[in-house]
Formats: C-alpha cells, sequence, structure tokens
C-alpha cells in the first residue's frame, strides 16, 4: 500500500536524522551514550510522529471506525448470551414501535396513490355523510344542485370532482347468470373524478365526462381487488353488460389496483358509476333532484398560486347566496336569522391523503400505541445500559489499560458508543422482522370480521428509514451512560483495585436506571388494566336487545322501479318465508337492525311550534316489521308492539322505549299521545301504542337513546315534496333479523333460497350472529387493550429482567463482603434480606413515581374509558402486585445465591 | 544559546510556512531543514525535529513541495525536499497573510498614538 511505502520511507529519514544529530553532538564532545540519549530527546515522541505522518495519508477515521466495529463484533461474538438478549430486547422494542409507526405512516402519513397528491384539496371538511337540508355551519356534503353552484365559482380549481359521501351498496347482477344480485360497495362519482386524481385505468378505461350525461349509456368500473375477488380477474368482464339496481350497466374498465377509492376504510368502494346514473337507478326520487339533499363530498386540484383563504371566501359567498335563492331546504331548517346565515362557511382543507373517515376513527388509539411502544422501547434501553454498565465496569481493567498506553478518551468513548451503536443496529435488523410481523398481527387483531383491510403494511421506505433512526439513536440512548462512566475510569484506581473497587458513581446510574424502568411499567401495566378493564365492561354491558341465537341479514332491495306497495308486498313475503324456514322461531324486517343504529328525526308535539335546529329534540327512528321486538328480544313494557293490523289503511301507530317517554312525556302515561316529524303540521300523525325496555343503539359505549319505531307498512302523507321523499326513502330497509336455534351452515343457504325466491334483485351485503355485530364494534377497543397488556407484560418481562441483571451483579461484587457478614455471624435469612432490601427500595421509588404518573394517564385517557373512573384502584392494584411479583422473582434468584455462600471459599478466593 | 523559557511554541501551521521559506534557497533533507530553522531563528522558535516529518508529508500531499533521492554531504543516500512551482505560489500567499496577522496583532498589543 502506497500509505505503508511512506512509512518506511519515514523510519529511514528518522534513523539518518539521529543520525545525523548524534554525529553532531558526538562532535560537540559528548560520549555516545550522552550524544544518543540527548538526539532522541530532541526528536521527540517517534511513535507519535509516525502516527501522525500516517494520517497524512489515510483516511483515520473510517480506518478507525471499521476497527471499531470489527473489535465491537469480536467483543459481541465474545459474549453471545449478552448479544442475543440485546438483539431481543431491542428487536422487540424496535419492531413493536416500528410496527406501529408502519400503521401510522400506512392510515395517517400516506398520500392518496394518486398523481400531484399535494396539489388535492377538500373543499370542506369533516367527514359527516349525508344530510337532508340541515345546515351544517362548517359545511362538509353538498348536494348535486349545489355542486354544480361551487364548481361554477371556482375557477382557481382545475377540476372539481364531486362523490358519494358515504358509499352504498348497489345490487349488481352479471345478467349472463342466474344467480343472485351480488353487493357492491358502489360509489356515485362526478366524471371527472378519475380525471382529478390523475389515474390510469388498469384495463380498459375508467369514466370521463361524456359518460357522466343524463342520456350516455350506463357505465361501471370495477375496482381491482373487487374485479379479482369477484370475477376471477376474468377479461371478460370488460365490455360486459351487468344489471346494477336492475338495469344495465356496460363495466368499461378496472381501476388501478392501489386505489381503494379516495377515503381510507375498512370497507373500500368496489364498483364506481357516474353521478348521473343517479336519476336512473333512484328514478323520481334521486338525490340529485332535490337541491337540500347533501349527500357528496367534493375535491379538488386547486391551480398553483392560488390562495386558499381566498377560495374559501368566495365559496362562502356562494354558499350564502345559493341558501337564500335556491337552497329549498325544508321548511323546518331554514335559516332563521341574517346571523345563522353568516355563520354558513365553506372551508378549503388539504386532500392529499383522502377523506380520513379511517383516520379519525384510528389516530386516537394509534397515537396511544405508539406512546405505549415508546415507552417500552425506552425501558429496552434502559435494560441495555444497565447491561453495558455490567459490562463496562468487569471492562474497566482493560479501559484502565488502554488509557495507560495513552489511548485518549475521545477514543473509548467511541469505541463504547460504536459498539452500542453495532449492537442497535443488530437489534435494528431483528426489529424489522419483528415489526412486518407485529404489523399483520396488530391488523389481524383491528381487523378480526373485515373481509378486506386497505392497508398495505409492507416495510416501505419511510418505513424502514424511521427503524434504522430510531436504532441508531437507540443505541446513543443506551450507549451514552455506560461510555460516559468507562472512559471516565481513574486508571491508577481501576489498575490497583481490580474489580473490588466499590465505586458509588457506576452504581448510582444502573439504580436510576431500575428506578426509571419501574416507573414506566406501573404506568404501562396500569394503563393496560383500564383499558381492559373498560373493554371487560363493554363487553358485559346490558346491551337492552338479546345477541344469543340472534342472526343479522344486511341487506338492499334495489330503490329505483319499485313503488312503496310492491315492496310492502315483497316485505310480507320475505318475512313470511324466512319465519317457515326449520329452526326459525321469529322474523321480522327492520330499517335499521338493533346494533346499526340509524335514523334520527326531529319530533314535533301537538301545539308546539317549529322543532329546534340543534339536534336536541331529536329522536331514533326506525320503520319495523311485526314482531320485531320480539325477534331482537326487546321486552314490551307497556301495550303493545307492531302488528299485521297496523296497515296502510289504519291509523299510524308507533311504539316508543323509556328514555322517549322520560325526553318527551316526562313521565306522563305515554298510552295514547299523539307526535310527529319536522313541522307542526304532522304533530298528530303518530299515536303511541306501546312501550318497550330501552337498548343500546348505534354507539354501543353510549346510554341508550330515545328511540320511536313505526309500522313498516304504513305511510305519513306529506305534501311537501322534500318530506315525501324522506317517507319513501325509510322504508327501504337495510336488515332482517331472525331468532332460530340451530346450525346457521344449513340455515344459510335456505335464507338465500327464500330471497331468491322472494326477488332476485334484493341482495344480502352480509348474514352475521348478531353478538358478531356487537363485538365487531369493540374490534379496536379490544385490539388496543390487548396490545397495551402485550406491552404491559413486555415491559414488565424487560423491567425484570433489569432488575435481576442489577441484582445479581451486586451479589457477585459483594461476595467478599457477604462473606465477612457471614462469618461475623449473619444467618441466610439476613442475608437474603439484605438483597431483597437492596433491590426492592429502587422498585419502591419506582412505584412512588410511577403510580402519579399513572393516575395521570387515567385522566388523559378518560374519554376512552367506558365506566372506569379515573383512579381505577383495580388497574392501580394490578400494576403494584405484578411489579412486586416480577421484583421479588427477579431479586430472588441472586438472593439465594447470596445466602448460599460459602464461607470459607469466599474469604479464601481473595 | 538562549535559555529555555525564552522559546516560544510554534503556532499551528506555521511550521509549514518556516518549510517553504527554508527550501527556496535549495533542496534540502529533512535534518538540514530543522537545523536551517533553528540557526535562522536564533534557536527561539522550539522545533521538536520530529514534528518536521508530519509537516513535509503534509506539504508533499498537498502538491507544494516534491521529494527526490539525492547524496548527503557525509555521502550517504538521503531524502532532498525542494518546492515546487505551486509551492512557491503558496509561500507568497502564507508570507502575506502571516505579515497581516502579525500586523494586526502588533496593533493591538501597541495601539498607535
Amino acid at each position: 500500500m502506497d500509505g505503508d511505502r511512506h512509512l518506511n520511507e519515514l523510519d529511514q529519514e528518522i534513523r539518518d536524522h539521529i543520525d545525523f544529530e548524534v554525529q553532531e553532538n558526538l562532535a560537540r564532545g559528548m560520549t555516545p551514550e550522552q550524544a544518543r540519549t540527548a538526539a532522541s530527546r530532541k526528536f521527540g515522541n517517534v511513535s507519535a510522529i509516525r502516527e501522525e505522518t500516517y494520517t497524512v495519508w489515510h483516511r483515520v477515521w473510517l480506518q478507525q471506525a471499521l476497527q471499531d466495529i470489527r473489535y465491537a463484533l469480536r467483543q459481541l461474538s465474545l459474549a453471545p448470551v449478552f448479544t442475543v438478549t440485546v438483539m431481543l430486547t431491542l428487536g422487540l422494542g424496535i419492531g413493536a414501535t416500528t410496527a406501529i409507526f408502519s400503521l401510522v405512516h400506512a392510515v395517517m402519513l400516506r398520500s392518496l396513490p394518486v398523481v400531484d397528491p399535494s396539489h388535492l384539496y377538500r373543499i370542506g371538511s369533516g367527514n359527516d355523510c349525508c344530510s337532508t337540508g340541515a345546515l351544517q355551519g362548517n359545511w362538509q356534503v353538498f348536494s348535486y344542485s349545489l355542486y354544480k353552484q361551487i364548481e361554477a365559482a371556482a375557477p382557481q380549481f382545475d377540476n372539481v370532482a364531486a362523490f358519494q359521501g358515504n358509499a352504498g351498496v348497489l345490487s349488481v347482477r352479471d345478467s349472463t347468470s342466474i344467480s343472485q344480485a351480488r353487493p357492491l360497495l358502489g360509489e356515485y362519482v362526478s366524471g371527472n373524478y378519475f380525471q382529478t386524481f390523475g389515474l390510469q385505468a388498469f384495463a380498459g378505461r375508467l369514466i370521463t365526462k361524456a359518460d357522466d350525461q343524463q342520456n350516455a349509456t350506463p357505465v361501471a368500473v370495477l375496482s381491482y381487488r373487487s374485479w379479482q375477488q369477484n370475477y376471477n380477474s376474468s377479461p371478460s368482464v370488460i365490455g360486459a353488460t351487468f344489471n346494477i339496481e336492475t338495469h344495465p350497466f356496460t363495466i368499461i374498465g378496472i381501476a388501478p389496483p392501489g386505489f381503494f377509492g379516495e377515503t381510507l376504510s375498512s370497507t373500500p368502494t368496489e364498483i364506481w358509476v357516474p353521478l348521473q346514473t343517479e336519476f336512473l337507478t333512484d328514478g323520481k326520487d334521486a338525490f340529485n333532484l332535490i337541491p337540500s339533499q347533501a349527500w357528496l363530498h367534493l375535491i379538488g386540484h386547486l391551480r398553483p398560486g392560488a390562495s386558499i383563504g381566498g377560495v374559501s371566501d368566495a365559496l362562502t359567498a356562494t354558499l350564502q347566496h345559493w341558501l337564500i335563492t335556491d337552497a329549498d331546504l325544508p321548511p323546518q331548517n331554514r335559516p332563521r336569522s341574517a346571523e345563522q346565515l353568516t355563520r354558513q362557511t365553506i372551508q378549503i382543507t388539504p386532500g392529499g391523503s383522502g377523506i380520513g373517515t379511517m383516520r379519525d376513527a384510528y389516530q386516537d388509539s394509534l397515537r396511544l400505541l405508539f406512546a405505549l411502544c415508546l415507552a417500552v422501547l425506552l425501558i429496552a434501553c434502559a435494560n441495555i445500559a444497565n447491561l453495558l454498565l455490567v459490562r463496562g465496569i468487569a471492562r474497566r481493567g482493560q479501559i484502565a489499560l488502554q488509557l495507560a498506553l495513552g489511548a485518549s478518551r475521545l477514543r473509548i468513548l467511541r469505541q463504547a458508543l460504536t459498539e452500542s451503536s453495532v449492537l442497535a443496529l443488530l437489534g435494528g435488523i431483528a426489529g424489522i422482522g419483528l415489526s412486518w410481523l407485529g404489523a399483520k398481527l396488530v391488523i389481524a387483531v383491528a381487523f378480526r370480521h373485515s373481509t378486506s383491510v386497505p392497508i398495505d403494511v409492507r416495510p416501505s421506505l419511510p418505513v424502514l428509514g424511521f427503524c434504522l433512526g430510531l436504532s441508531l439513536l437507540t443505541g446513543l440512548l443506551f450507549g451514552t451512560v455506560p461510555a460516559w462512566l468507562s472512559s471516565a475510569t481513574d486508571p491508577i484506581q481501576s489498575l490497583r483495585g481490580a474489580n473490588r473497587a466499590t465505586h458509588k458513581s457506576a452504581a448510582l446510574p444502573q439504580k436510576l436506571l431500575i428506578v426509571f424502568q419501574s416507573a414506566l411499567s406501573v404506568v404501562l401495566i396500569a394503563v393496560a388494566s383500564m383499558l381492559t378493564h373498560s373493554i371487560l365492561n363493554l363487553q358485559n354491558q346490558d346491551l337492552g336487545f338479546a345477541t344469543a341465537n340472534r342472526l343479522s341479514i344486511q341487506m338492499e332491495p334495489p330503490l329505483a322501479d319499485y313503488t312503496l306497495d310492491q315492496l310492502s308486498l315483497r316485505y310480507r313475503d320475505l318475512r313470511a318465508r324466512l319465519a317457515q324456514l326449520p329452526g326459525v322461531h321469529n322474523a321480522s324486517l327492520a330499517l335499521d337492525g338493533p346494533v346499526i343504529g340509524g335514523w334520527q328525526e326531529a319530533v314535533v308535539k301537538p301545539g308546539e311550534g317549529m322543532p329546534r335546529l340543534d339536534g336536541s329534540e331529536n329522536t331514533m327512528w326506525n320503520r319495523v316489521s311485526p314482531g320485531y321486538f320480539e325477534t331482537i328480544g326487546l321486552p314490551i313494557l307497556q301495550g303493545r308492539g307492531i302488528l299485521d293490523s297496523d296497515r296502510a289503511d289504519t291509523r299510524g301507530v308507533v311504539v316508543v322505549n323509556q328514555a322517549f317517554v322520560k325526553k318527551f312525556l316526562s313521565g306522563q302515561p305515554p298510552i295514547g299521545k299523539y307526535f310527529g316529524f319536522h313541522l307542526p303540521a304532522y304533530s298528530n300523525a303518530f299515536e303511541i301504542v306501546g312501550v318497550v325496555a330501552d337498548a343500546k343503539s348505534g354507539d354501543l359505549s353510549k346510554p341508550p337513546p330515545p328511540m320511536a319505531f313505526g309500522a313498516l307498512a304504513q305511510h305519513i302523507i306529506y305534501t311537501e315534496e322534500i318530506l315525501q321523499a324522506d317517507d319513501k326513502w325509510d322504508h327501504f330497509i337495510n336488515e332482517a333479523q331472525l331468532y332460530y336455534s340451530g346450525d346457521l351452515g344449513t340455515l344459510e343457504p335456505r335464507i338465500r333460497e327464500a330471497f331468491r325466491l322472494v326477488d332476485p334483485n334484493f341482495a344480502i351485503i352480509d348474514i352475521q350472529p348478531v353478538q358478531q355485530l356487537v363485538d365487531t364494534q369493540f374490534d379496536q377497543q379490544r385490539a388496543v387493550a390487548q396490545l397495551s397488556g402485550l406491552f404491559g407484560i413486555l415491559a414488565l418481562v424487560l423491567a425484570s429482567i433489569g432488575l435481576y441483571g442489577v441484582t445479581a451483579y451486586t451479589v457477585a461484587r459483594r461476595t467478599s463482603e457477604i462473606g465477612i457478614r457471614m462469618a461475623v455471624g449473619a444467618n441466610r435469612t439476613n442475608i437474603a434480606a439484605l438483597i431483597f432490601r437492596g433491590a426492592f427500595t429502587q422498585v419502591t421509588i419506582g412505584l412512588i413515581l410511577g403510580i402519579p404518573l399513572a393516575i395521570l394517564f387515567g385522566k388523559l385517557l378518560a374519554n376512552r374509558l367506558y365506566q372506569v373512573s379515573i383512579l381505577d384502584p383495580t388497574a392501580l392494584l394490578i400494576a403494584i402486585g405484578t411489579l412486586i411479583l416480577g421484583a421479588t422473582v427477579a431479586s430472588m434468584i441472586p438472593a439465594r445465591r447470596a445466602a448460599s455462600t460459602n464461607l470459607i471459599q469466599t474469604l479464601r478466593a481473595d | 544559546m538562549s535559555t529555555k523559557a525564552d522559546r516560544i511554541e510554534l503556532l499551528q501551521g506555521t511550521l509549514d510556512l518556516l518549510v517553504l521559506r527554508t527550501l527556496v534557497l535549495c533542496p534540502l533533507h529533512g535534518h538540514a531543514i530543522a537545523k536551517a530553522i533553528e540557526r535562522n531563528s536564533e534557536d527561539v522558535l522550539l522545533v521538536e525535529q520530529g514534528s518536521l516529518y508530519p509537516a513535509l508529508h503534509r506539504l508533499i500531499k498537498r502538491g507544494w513541495i516534491s521529494a527526490q533521492d539525492g547524496i548527503s554531504e557525509n555521502n550517504r543516500r538521503a531524502k532532498y525536499y525542494k518546492l515546487t512551482a505551486k509551492g512557491k505560489k503558496q509561500l507568497i500567499v502564507e508570507t502575506g497573510k502571516w505579515e497581516k496577522l502579525t500586523q494586526a496583532i502588533a496593533q493591538i498589543l501597541r495601539p498607535a498614538e
């Protein structure tokens, strides 16, 4: 090597130089010995000069780094148990954190897989889906009429795409087969929808503006996933004609594989149809025809340089003008003051990551899990710092020797940090694998009832970058303290005292780390216990309705082409056929089943004015068939339920629940009272004929809401067209219920056959036990509780290992002290107590610090907890108990070893 | 000969300048350079003779001097160092810098009356 040649030459030069000097000194009259000594002294430190010259020719830092890494690897391979322990500990910490980060990334940070997401902006904000003409304040959903106005009023946008706020189910029947219609999650979109997102078809073509005309041939685009799963990726699907909601549509293409629609949700869109086909599928009741029917979300491609504030102001002006002139809101919803009108605004918000239904639903949980993971990682770091400290102290003699031989303190510091970084990177590598598995596990736990999860958690570049950064950071974190301490070693003292020195400075950081770990574990276990307590409360609560042996059939009747009378006939037929199936005790149909939740309407009582707009006079509203209460197991407390005799031509009847009576009738005898919806003119529409028990509905963690159940066969004849449409829509039912016994496997084909016999266009979306629907609602909370429990246990195990390591080390160091104690009369119990006392001092301090922290966390979690008080004694007791248990086990082994110290051997050893 | 207390340790980089200046007249081997610096500073500057060598290697790497083999006065093969064209230019630059520095320091220490 070139550098080596330089060094050889240098050696020669140095010899020559000293020779010259010696000659001169001899000439001055020195003895040969004096001459040589003087020459050497004048020349200086030969090896330092060699080294300095060497650095001129070599990239020393790189070589030293490589040397350090090689050295670190050699050291680590010499201590395989230590290395594997650290790698596993770190791998778990880093893996868990990275797994959660990859979910955070997939759900919260990732943009839509579209061209130029940074220029996409939502017009409006929030995730509300649909509204029959209420004032929204900050507007989120828009009617077709308002969409057209906004599109015209926003030249700053290249494109403004409109799409259905909450994708619904379309009944799709492959017209070449005689099979039952397939329910696909369908979305009505404007002609420029795909163009706005800059998407290209995977096959065929996508919807264009020309398709979105009233007289155009109806077309549809399938999602890649749906094409794969429902149609076996068959190329013949493209160009085929399918009956959608009974109307023929041509399938023109397949959307690109990564595109799950503009909304990240666990139920991604499967088929897109042009907005204008809604006139076809919904006939004269089309949403598009009703100016007040807000059902569209808007997203647009903002031109570079446009001011968001300016566009927001312009659109707000358009909205307010539209509200006065064209809105045609239902009478009860019209703005009642100028001030109320000015509060109606449109905001432009970033839209690059789509509509964040899922983001909103999961971000709190993900943040919580992320925080818990980081806590586990911190504990892991503290643990490894402790392990390294123990190693560092054991190696103190060696370091002292290095220092004495002239190694700089910086060099030793760097060596120690290199070793920790190498360890951390090894842990990071283990972490990548674990994170991938972990993310899959989390998804499996969180979406255990979903058929399709639109989250891609394969390790991506940002995730890998995060993992690498995290590994280096943790290396720095757990390496700093030991590195600093090891370089602070005083060589003289260390060499003299060997390993018997009882250095206070080295023991203190170890103890502090144990305190820190104990405190964090208490918090983690307390949080996990509180969340578990909460989910247990949720699962074991009294819902009000029965779940055992109850089946929910979610269905979709096609909307157009059926008059209400035709629908009534089919409903009656369907209920009769379902009730006759073997094993079925009762069958019913309802607008919404007991779990799903549903409509709200504003109650108007006779003699009262317009209902308030703020929802404070709303009740949950359901349309049910006879037998509904018996089928879902809701007890009738007074009067009667809905009967077969409640027909279109008899007086309007309604059954209410106790919460309704309490809220609207302030405890008066309810039977025989009247009320109605919307306007004072209809306040006599229903007569209360029965009262049922309270039951939860929709969000099962909320108290039972007031509910009213109308007869499916009855109608209110409204004179206002908007309200008439409303009445029609609440007869398109979503669910059939069965009370059955026997095997679901044999029942299901019979159910499907019954549907087919009634009408092949009635699509079955899903057949599920009611219990499963309930479980699904708590999936997320259960997943969070289970995962935090997992992290809590992990934290405890790590903390215990740490405590064990430190206690074992203490025992080893104090062997001679213990020997002396025994020599002067201490018995085994005394010795064990001594060790226990040492270990428990730290754990106790950890508890004292951790408990207030846990209470603080409980406070932060309060809104996520169901019937768990902020100061949850059970959770705290569990946390304290498990920590003490862990600590006992961890210090038991070293204490026993200490107690069985052989007196003679110990004293002889030194 | 001056006493040890009168000696001044060299500033960082100053040695480079002195080496360049010493080589202006003719190529010299290492020991001769060290001697010349000591002699010309009348023994005020304290040079650990060996520290000359890393400086020489540094200058070679920068291309300011070059090394060639030659025969020394006592008939031994020795490495002779010679200023390159680039080194000559650098000497002018460095000398200018040094003068500015000494002037500036002098001005601070003894402000003009």
